[in-house]
């Protein structure tokens, strides 16, 4: 076991396999979303998602209350596939015009050596942003293979540079030479002695592909650029159940999807954002101790003799194997064959299902008190408003009542223009409001905004910068309202002025949640 | 020809033929089975006439108003750089200069404990920890600083010391990255007579390591500095991403998320600028301190030229993509 880099690595890597193909079979993957963001205890008690890790979910849920393992364990396949797609494609391009450019001269090394210091100097995932980008990828039918394609020739040049200075190395040996004399052709020695000699550095080179890959589109993740699945997210804080918050079109998530929430949700629900970031880390050093341990193996032909036979046996049947010629050719063949298959079997779309049977989930006698009723076995609010004029959360009659509508999300009044951010339900969600008139205090401009804010509102704090006012409200109204519907900070309610160089105050948004 | 020993007659048209079948294939696959859809498709996303109509504008804005235009409030986008780069510069000058010292601090551990029991901390640490992931390192840190560090103010930008903690998680990568060239040229000189002969001259381990294998790899090692400035870049926009830290990066990732609702192609340009110039800085010292430390002195200007005319192509390029960022 002196190679532990390569039995680890094969050990992680086999996890993963199993974890892609076999996992999705197991018992306690949840393949439906569940119903209800809420769950009802038996004394009484009652939460909201996103639920923290528990025994009943291992690492948690995300806020529409889906089980995360699930989702990990549902995602690998495809995670696995995009990865190897990438780079597999990246070599089928490189290796040819690395043999063709490994006589550091003519238009193929030129374009290699072009290639490779134009991407070389520039950060691999700013090129890539750039790239996805300016390609309008998403209004086509095929967007996901156009992005596999951009993400691949990024670094061809990187790695045709590489192996083009290897072959040219190996082409300066005397063998070589040799061969040359006796009058074999360019075919031939590439065959013959090209091959066999870089195939070893092609796997190491290949597993550390593999790896950059992944970290590249973890980093493409965080900025919201997906290969596979198309998924948005939508300001707000998820306050509406089907509107705000991490929807992925498929209903299936690979790993960088899930990571995506980092940004939103490592203050908030660290489990969300950790779990999919581990999952990615292993995965990538799963290929750095593969590309480690093969390097090794390589490397180190003679291993220490002990007096066990069969460990004996095998040691010297692995040292002729390594030794011998064929080695390399080997490796590269078997691993090849095992990409095959992974991506020839990847590539068959799953179906999700879309009936999802409805739970009737029992009400404790608390809430129906009124408050809330319930449409199509979901928790409605029955408040119409909190504010006396019209304001955050809102219905939209009600603050047609009290504004002048100017259009669906734009409301009037003699001193303020409301302006519905998002709407759900049929309520203004946090509102941005423009001041006709710039108002030079914010004291003022809190007086001005009173009636719109709910009418038992707290000030609990104030934050002060030179170029925003921060008021951090809450309200007990809004929290026997829609706590039941919303999300957890409901009550909460921050609303930022901004300030302008000159001093006065233009704007003010209205947002939930005091982060 | 005499160097290469095996002239391939004929191989530049190898090369072409291989390049057309490339792009063929690429064609083919991305056309679902039909070549002509493909280019009609590439021709669809970018227009090449609309194009230099772009290029155009954008140079008589810049010849004519001396900016490249305005954001929604009428804010030029030159005092926008001005006041949001700075903020970035301080991070990055802090993170390079980490990396840098710490980096090479870190490599010449390693290599003097490379056989002694703290080789765990030495080259176990370094290639553990340049193997994580950069965004995994931050979501980390940024998470535990949250739990049990509370008095950090992480985010924020306001007070002169904010910087501190950016600067940091942005070295992390690039100090490890450093450290493992350090290793490698110093470990690629053992056993070079002239340190054996150092060593039986009675020479301290110390000053053989300091006085005569480090003068030696300085040059090699410097090699590396624009690899270090570009990971440093890269990890910034990271780091100014997931932490809101409101810097260059962070406002020109803004500017192109927003791309469709109010475009700002001139101020992603002109920070991408900014960007571009630290790079070629970094190069362009690279390459002078490289030769004062070369043994054989070769004429300095040929690669300072090499430099340029490659940053002038690597900014063409740029400047290209990015004139087909266009409002969709």
């Amino acid at each position: 076991m002196k190679n532990w880099s390569l039995w680890t690595g094969l050990l992680l890597l086999g996890l993963m396999l199993f974890i892609s193909y076999i996992g999705p079979h197991l018992p306690f993957i949840e393949h439906t979303p569940p119903e209800h963001r809420m769950r009802f205890y038996e004394n009484g008690e009652f939460g909201r998602a996103p639920f923290p890790p528990s025994k009943e979910d291992l690492l948690g849920t995300d806020r529409e209350a889906r089980d995360i393992l699930s989702l990990i364990i549902l995602g690998a396949k495809d995670t696995l596939k995009i990865i190897v797609l990438i780079t597999v494609i990246r070599y089928i391009i490189a290796i040819p015009l690395a043999f063709l450019a490994s006589t550091k001269k003519g238009i193929a090394y030129m374009v290699t050596n072009g290639w490779h210091s134009l991407f070389g100097s520039i950060p691999t995932i700013f090129a890539a942003i750039l790239l996805v980008e300016i390609v309008a990828v998403d209004e086509l039918g095929n967007g996901m293979y156009w992005k596999v394609f951009l993400i691949s020739l990024i670094e061809v040049g990187r790695v045709s540079y590489i192996f083009a200075h290897e072959i040219y190395d190996v082409s300066q040996k005397e063998f070589v030479k040799a061969s040359v004399t006796v009058g074999s052709t360019p075919f031939q020695l590439s065959v013959m002695h090209y091959l066999p000699t870089i195939s070893q550095s092609l796997v190491v080179n290949f597993f550390n592909d593999l790896a950059r890959v992944t970290l590249l589109i973890g980093q493409l993740a965080l900025f919201e650029y997906f290969i596979e699945h198309a998924i948005e997210y939508i300001p707000g804080g998820g306050i509406f159940h089907e509107e705000a918050g991490y929807n992925s079109k498929t209903g299936i998530f690979d790993w960088p999807g899930l990571l995506s929430a980092a940004r939103y949700e490592v203050m908030r629900a660290a489990w969300i954002a950790l779990s999919p970031a581990v999952a990615l880390t292993l995965l990538l050093l799963t290929f750095q101790l593969l590309s480690e341990g093969f390097r090794k193996m390589f490397e180190r032909p003679v291993s220490s003799g002990k007096n066990r036979v069969v460990r004996s046996l095998i040691e010297q049947v692995s040292e002729t194997f390594v030794s011998s010629r064929i080695a390399g050719p080997v490796t590269l063949a078997v691993f090849l064959v095992i990409v095959g298959i992974v991506v020839v079997s990847g590539v068959e779309k799953r179906v999700t299902e879309v009936t999802v049977p409805v739970e009737e989930v029992e009400i404790p006698g608390f809430i129906e008190d009124g408050r809330y009723e319930r449409k199509d076995g979901q928790l409605v609010p029955t408040t119409e408003a909190t504010t006396r004029k019209g304001g955050h959360y809102d219905k939209l009659s009600y603050l047609e009542q009290h504004m002048t509508k100017r259009s669906e999300q734009e409301y009037e009044t003699d001193t303020l223009l409301f302006y519905c951010q998002f709407i759900g339900d049929g309520r203004c969600d946090q509102p941005k409001i423009t001041f006709k008139e710039p108002v030079s205090t914010t004291e003022e401009a809190f007086g001005l905004l009173q009636e719109h804010l709910p009418d038992d509102v707290m000030v609990d704090e104030i934050r002060q910068t030179t170029e925003r006012s921060i008021y951090l409200l809450s309200s007990k109204r809004m929290e026997e309202s829609y706590a039941m519907t919303a999300t957890l900070n409901i009550s909460q309610i921050k609303v930022t002025f901004e300030i302008t160089p000159e001093d006065k105050i233009e704007e003010a948004t209205v947002q939930t949640g005091h982060w | 020809m005499p160097k290469g020993l095996r002239v391939f007659s004929g191989r530049d048209v190898i090369s072409i033929l291989y390049f057309g079948l490339v792009v063929l294939g690429i064609a083919y696959f991305l056309g679902e089975g039909d070549v002509v859809t493909f280019f009609s498709t590439i021709k669809e996303i970018f227009p090449i006439s609309e194009n230099w109509e772009a290029i155009r504008q954008l140079m008589l804005n810049a010849w004519n108003e001396g900016s490249l235009g305005t954001t929604k409030n009428g804010e030029s986008f030159e005092a926008i750089v001005l006041e949001y780069f700075p903020r970035s510069l301080l991070v990055i000058i802090t993170a390079f200069f980490l990396a840098v010292t710490f980096g090479i601090a870190k490599g010449i551990f390693d290599y003097r404990n490379r056989y002694t029991y703290l080789n765990m901390l030495g080259t176990g640490i370094t290639s553990f920890l340049s193997s994580l992931p950069d965004f995994f390192m931050i979501l980390v840190l940024q998470w535990f600083m949250m739990i049990h560090l509370h008095f950090i103010d992480v985010l924020g930008y306001e007070q002169w010391h904010n910087f501190i903690l950016p600067g940091i998680l942005v070295s992390l990568y690039p100090m490890m990255y450093f450290a493992r060239m350090t290793f490698t040229a110093l470990a690629n000189e053992d056993g070079e007579m002239y340190i054996q002969y150092a060593r039986a001259k009675g020479l301290t381990e110390k000053m053989v390591v300091f006085k005569h294998i480090m003068k030696k790899c300085v040059h090699t090692i410097l090699q590396y500095l624009g690899v270090v400035m570009t990971y440093v870049v890269s990890n910034l926009l990271i780091v100014e991403w997931l932490m809101d830290y409101k810097g260059a990066a962070w406002r020109m990732m803004v500017a192109i998320k927003r791309m469709n609702e109010f475009p700002e192609v001139g101020l992603i340009i002109e920070f991408s600028f900014c960007f571009m110039v630290l790079l070629f800085i970094t190069q362009i010292v690279s390459v002078t301190l490289q030769n004062k430390y070369a043994v054989e002195k070769r004429n300095m200007w040929v690669q300072i030229t090499k430099v340029v005319f490659q940053y002038l192509f690597i900014w063409f390029f740029i400047l290209f993509i990015m004139s087909y960022l266009n409002p969709m």
